[in-house]
């Protein structure tokens, strides 16, 4: 393309898009005729434009609601199946550690409590140790 | 089978499936101009979630008076441009975008035409953000000039000189790339 044709680009684009007055629609076309390389740069932009406009649509990924707040039902099962496991884990803990549940003696339970510490260094620790060994003794 | 109108007054009025309506129409139309803009699937949904939602919230704005169609798209184009804003997301996205491996070409994929979509594509994203929105509002969308112009909040004038430049890049690097 030669220099001056530089000028004649934003035209030649407007005509193509047709946004020019009648009276320009004229002065761009009868400079095609006289030049080649703007021929071909303008068949070149119609290339482009019908390559975008044919371009495909592209599926949009699985749908997620855009604006609604998970279902009562959708966290009911989510609190459910949280909880299941929760509580069944809880019941294989006890079973496994707890003392075994025999009868104990009210009296034993309430001299255990009301002795005092023997020293300030008794940890709760031994103080529950001994109440276990209080019912298991019974 | 309810138009957009009155599926938007239905949903003014309270009737949340009525947006859902719309937005089962629209979603493809809405994914594949965000995809177009930004070049990778992950960033085009969450445009397409942001725009749904600021659809829904900005509902009440919307003027009968231009196609909702049109209204919601614009917004689509908008959003996508903020996204491009956020300056640190562009440069992973469009580095993410440059280096994944295109997938082995199928016997069909081998076709000069579908060769020259992904290369337009892939030249779509070169161009800078507000060019590339105009290019595909314009091209794409074919949504006329004064809308475009609306859309990206920039003079008519502004908008037919970025799609003219916009047009030539893609001309010169298809004409570099495939001959």
């Amino acid at each position: 393309m030669k220099n001056e044709c530089e000028h004649w680009e934003p035209l030649l684009h407007e005509w193509l898009e047709d946004w020019l007055a009648e009276s320009e629609h004229a002065a761009v076309e009868a400079h095609l005729k006289a030049c080649p390389a703007c021929c071909a740069k303008v068949a070149g932009w119609q290339a482009v434009g019908r390559a975008l406009r044919e371009l495909p649509r592209v599926a949009a990924p699985a749908r997620r609601s855009p604006h609604t707040a998970p279902e009562p039902r959708g966290a009911l099962r989510l609190a459910l199946a949280l909880c299941l496991p929760t509580a069944l884990l809880v019941v294989a803990f006890r079973t496994s550690f707890s003392p075994p549940l025999t009868p104990v003696s009210p009296d034993a339970v309430a001299q255990t409590i009301a002795r005092p510490f023997t020293a300030p260094v008794q940890t709760l620790w031994n103080r529950l140790q001994e109440v276990i060994s209080s019912w298991t003794a019974s | 089978m309810f138009d957009d109108a009155m599926l938007v007054e239905r949903c003014l009025q309270g009737d949340t499936g009525a947006f859902d309506t719309l937005a089962a129409r629209y979603r493809d139309r809405v994914f594949s101009l965000a995809f177009r803009m930004l070049g990778e699937a992950s960033a085009a949904e969450d445009a397409m979630q942001e725009a749904f939602l600021r659809a829904y919230t900005r509902l009440p704005l919307y003027n009968p008076a231009q196609p909702f169609s049109t209204w919601l798209l614009c917004l689509t184009a908008r959003v996508c441009l903020n996204a491009r804003r956020d300056r640190a997301t562009e440069q992973r996205h469009l580095e993410r975008a440059a280096k994944a491996a295109p997938p082995p070409p199928t016997l069909e994929e081998r076709l000069y035409e579908r060769e020259q979509r992904r290369t337009l594509q892939r030249l779509l994203l070169r161009l800078p953000a507000p060019q590339r929105a105009a290019i595909l509002l314009y091209y794409y969308e074919e949504l006329p000039v004064a809308e475009v112009a609306r859309a990206l909040n920039a003079p008519e004038g502004t908008v037919k000189t970025w799609l003219y430049r916009g047009r030539e890049s893609l001309r010169r690097w298809l004409e570099e790339e495939l001959g």
